[in-house]
């Protein structure tokens, strides 16, 4: 017997997230018409997130006002910034409790396969920031994969002469690993001992 | 099942599954096979998945297939097939070796690449990085082709220059040092010499300018021209090109030569000697060659063996298994004792 249509596609459609492969999104899906109670949570919740989350008009975290409460906050120091590729990243490295200054997320790395480049991502807005907001350190932060390097290496290039001090975190963190998955005290330590941008 | 230290014979008809086994206990070290797509093959085996695991010098490996693959290495998942490659250190030497001299360069580099992985946990890091360096270069480079834009292009090339060095590094060192061990091993079994060159796929200390005097060309192809995936070993036997000139004889000795010089070199660099898998490999030798193997086989710590006859010689004692199809079961495993033989 065929299960509906209708059930099939929202398998199909829980496939689509990260993470979750056939097996988890027929678990998830029978789950939650058994427990419908459960499903209504998620469904209210998720149209919550929907309208009410935007990303933050300076940096590009994740906010439900204007400004996030990183950049809102009067408790930061105002003159680091470290550049992140995603949210998430912001929400890491936060979470290891190992910066207090602000963030820029870019919302992407460069890739050409992808077709990502340069206007693609949040570049030109942190030229901007640094030039208008007395910056005097950019910490690069972006994954020390093939696209993170390449990322790092064009903003490094078009920061140049605005004198800024530029660093880059340590390689602590394993090739390949995603600071979202870095755990808090490897990042602490790439952020700790990173070093001034150098080819 | 256990196999013991020295020589075990796994004794059987074709077609009874001797390779099966030989294949599992290497794609426990590598993932992968040495001829099909194992995977498959051991599906056949269980019902759609398998779990299978094995243990050597300590380390144990389990790979777990339910349509993708789980490795753990001492009951930790490994996040990838990267981190878990030759934590048990493998060799093997089956008659499709004889493709690294007969085949084209493309044989060449992943015999390169699986031998070097094998000691250098980094490597397989370095090809990743170089290969993604060079599919995004290659994609702006057919992005110009098709009359597009090159943007950035410098930034990627950056890129692919730095992930080159690196590979470039292993890869000379490790053709110098595999020269060494295979011209000794090879002399030894045939009296005749041979030599090896590692071939470079660019001009690697002057590969920006080769780049830039190249551009047009690469724009026109719409991929990258020169590196690493363009480099060649070169096999000489007897001052002649052994692809050429050499007989199949010498050739399975020279491939003979070249993985006992790989099992060499592991012993060496991880402190640790790797299991010799050898599938069929020794029929069509001559008594003298056959014994000369023999007798470096000896000394190895753990060697396998796959034949249709156990009559072969490889010294006083050896352990042997004998492997049967019993009611179209594919492999029922009898006899494991040590047999003194003379
Ligand atoms: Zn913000």
């Amino acid at each position: 017997m065929k299960p509906p249509g209708v059930f099939l596609r929202f398998i199909q459609s829980l496939q689509s997230l990260p993470g979750i492969g056939k097996k988890s999104a027929e678990r998830i899906a029978f789950h939650i018409l058994t427990k419908p109670a459960t499903g209504e949570k998620i469904l209210h919740s998720l149209e919550k997130v929907l309208s009410e989350i935007k990303f933050c008009s300076k940096c590009g975290n994740i906010t439900i006002e204007n400004l996030c409460h990183i950049c809102s906050s009067h408790g930061r120091d105002t003159s680091i910034i470290c550049v992140v590729e995603k949210p998430m990243d912001v929400f890491a490295i936060e979470r290891s409790n190992s910066f207090k200054g602000l963030y820029h997320v870019l919302g992407g790395l460069l890739s050409p396969l992808d077709n990502t480049y340069p206007e693609d991502i949040n570049i030109d807005s942190l030229i901007e920031r640094v030039r208008t907001e007395g910056i005097s350190e950019v910490i690069i932060a972006t994954n020390p994969t093939t696209e993170g390097e390449a990322t790092a290496l064009y903003i490094e290039e078009n920061l140049k002469d605005t004198g800024v001090k530029i660093t880059r975190i340590a390689r602590g963190i394993p090739f390949g690993t995603d600071i979202d998955f870095a755990d808090d005290l490897t990042l602490t330590r790439a952020l700790e001992d990173r070093q001034e941008f150098k080819e | 099942m256990e196999f013991l230290e020295g020589i075990t014979l796994i004794v059987g008809d074709n077609s009874v599954g001797k390779t099966n086994l030989i294949e599992m206990i290497y794609f426990l070290s590598t993932f992968g096979s040495f001829r099909t797509q194992i995977t498959e093959n051991l599906v056949r085996f269980g019902e759609g998945f398998f779990t299978l695991s094995g243990t050597y010098g300590g380390t144990e490996v389990k790979v777990k297939y339910t349509g993708k693959k789980e490795i753990f290495i001492d009951d930790s998942m490994q996040k990838s097939i990267k981190e878990a490659f030759g934590a048990i250190p493998v060799v093997s030497l089956t008659n499709e070796d004889v493709e690294i001299i007969n085949g084209g360069p493309g044989n060449r580099r992943y015999f390169l690449d699986i031998s070097i992985s094998l000691y250098d946990r980094k490597y397989l890091n370095y090809l990743y990085e170089y290969r993604r360096a060079k599919k995004q270069r290659n994609k702006l480079l057919l992005n110009a082709k098709k009359g597009g834009r090159l943007g950035n292009f410098e930034l990627w090339e950056k890129q692919l220059i730095k992930a080159i060095y690196p590979i470039v590094e292993a890869r000379s060192s490790f053709v110098e040092k595999l020269y060494l061990y295979t011209r000794e091993i090879f002399k030894d079994l045939t009296g005749k010499t041979v030599e090896l060159e590692y071939i470079p796929g660019a001009d690697y200390d002057n590969i920006e300018e080769e780049f830039d005097k190249n551009r047009q060309h690469e724009i026109e192809a719409g991929y990258t021209l020169f590196g690493p995936h363009r480099d060649e070993i070169l096999f000489k036997v007897g001052n002649h090109q052994a692809k050429e000139a050499a007989s199949f004889g010498i050739k399975k000795l020279l491939v003979t030569s070249l993985k006992m010089g790989i099992s060499r070199i592991l012993t060496e660099t991880r402190e640790e000697e790797p299991i010799l898998l050898i599938d069929e490999m020794l029929g069509g030798l001559d008594k003298k060659n056959s014994n000369s193997l023999a007798e470096f086989l000896r000394k190895a710590k753990q060697v396998l063996i796959t034949t249709t006859n156990d009559d072969i010689k490889y010294g006083k004692d050896y352990n042997r298994y004998i492997i049967e199809e019993k009611n179209g079961t594919p492999f029922v495993s009898k006899c494991a004792e040590k047999i003194r033989t003379f």
